[in-house]
């Protein structure tokens, strides 16, 4: 399935040839996470009839139009022009922009350096996750990260799941049904909501919001809306990106330096982060030529 | 300068090659830092430089450096 999807790719957009070749070259196990996860995720493709060149089409789709969305970036040099509510209505509830943009997003994780860096930064932060703990996932998206998750571990007290999307409620359910295995399934729920605006008074331990800061209007609000939800104690896994045009990034970070500050306003102390630049080069000249950075932080409240 | 040099020029600043050698028949995969991303930004650059505005479908005919400047002269006249 490997080789027919990387064919498909290339033949469609050549220069993907050589992006993928240098990620995996400074990521030497991204070739076989990829096959893994295809492998894995086979179930779950066959539910929404996606072969190898299906699979492709739709990746492809997403780079074209993310290509497309860093040109009109360059040319502006900004973006995030687009309100949430606008995009919530046109692409959220949009299933089929929805499917292509998770398992896009999903597949990204196995074909860009900086996004793979990003998932094994998470592997091991949820790794040393003890059981009997309250965990909210906020926008599960394409249950990469839920699955990595769920399968270090079980017994959690409970682990709650909240998205704004149908579609990505419905393939991280899939996820959960197909590939995680059933004994580690426990005490899961899914809510179909937006954090922000979530009438819910249960408090947690650990709260895991991936890739989701830059698509709201007003991050340092969401900020504050996760502090109120933690337990004493409690900590808060995060990642976002700066510089990283897309049709539905609201929010344009210029500096990892704003995320940060943004956090500590909000506060929160940074645990621990990782900065995933998505080419080899110094943070400096990334953010001088408006380069995509990825971000990740572990963050507990400000003593 | 050249259309040429003033291309080499933006070529050699975007993948950060100084010696890079930019001649009409380059093409992307001649150059390991020529990807997706890449020719994105040299497209703008190139915009900016020569002060001309491409269509995505003129992009994704390009075939090497030669074609790139062909393109550049027409939008010029």
């Amino acid at each position: 399935m490997k080789e027919l999807f990387l064919e498909t790719v290339f033949q469609r957009i050549p220069s993907q040839r050589q992006s993928i070749k240098k990620a995996w070259s400074l990521n030497p196990d991204m070739p076989l996470e990829l096959e893994r996860f295809l492998d894995a995720y086979k179930p779950v493709f066959q539910f929404f009839s996606l072969d190898a060149q299906g699979l492709a089409g739709i990746y492809c789709e997403m780079i074209e139009e993310m290509l497309h969305a860093r040109l009109e970036f360059l040319r502006s040099g900004t973006y995030g022009k687009g309100s949430a509510a606008k995009i919530d209505r046109e692409l959220y509830q949009n299933p089929a922009w929805m499917m292509k943009q998770l398992l896009g997003l999903a597949l990204s994780h196995f074909t860009w350096g900086h996004h793979y860096q990003l998932l094994k930064f998470y592997r091991e932060i949820s790794g040393r996750k003890a059981c009997k703990e309250h965990i909210l996932e906020i926008g599960s998206g394409h249950g990469l990260y839920t699955q990595a998750l769920l399968e270090k571990t079980s017994g959690w007290a409970s682990f709650d799941i909240l998205d704004i999307s149908p579609t990505a409620l419905q393939l991280t359910q899939q996820v959960l049904e197909t590939i995680v295995p059933a004994e580690k399934v426990q005490n899961v729920s899914f809510c179909q909501n937006d954090v922000i605006h979530w009438e819910s008074s249960k408090k947690y331990d650990f709260i895991t919001m991936g890739e989701v800061l830059e698509h709201v209007e007003a991050p340092d609000v969401l900020l504050r809306a996760l502090k109120k939800r933690l337990n004493k104690g409690g900590r808060v896994f995060i990642t976002t990106c700066a510089n990283s045009p897309s049709p539905d990034h609201v929010y344009h970070f210029q500096r990892i330096q704003e995320i940060r500050e943004l956090m500590y306003e909000a506060g929160f102390s940074i645990v621990r982060e990782l900065v995933a630049p998505s080419v080899d080069k110094p943070l400096a000249y990334m953010e001088e030529k408006k380069l995509d950075v990825s971000y990740a932080a572990v963050l507990e409240e400000l003593k | 300068m050249t259309i040429l040099e003033r291309v080499e020029a933006i070529l050699r600043d975007v993948f950060d090659l100084p010696q890079l050698v930019v001649t009409p028949n380059l093409t992307a995969q001649d150059v390991e830092e020529w990807d997706s991303i890449a020719h994105i930004r040299v497209v703008v650059a190139i915009e900016q430089k020569f002060k001309v505005k491409f269509a995505l479908g003129e992009l994704q005919s390009l075939q090497n450096v030669g074609d790139m400047l062909r393109l550049i002269e027409k939008k010029m006249q």
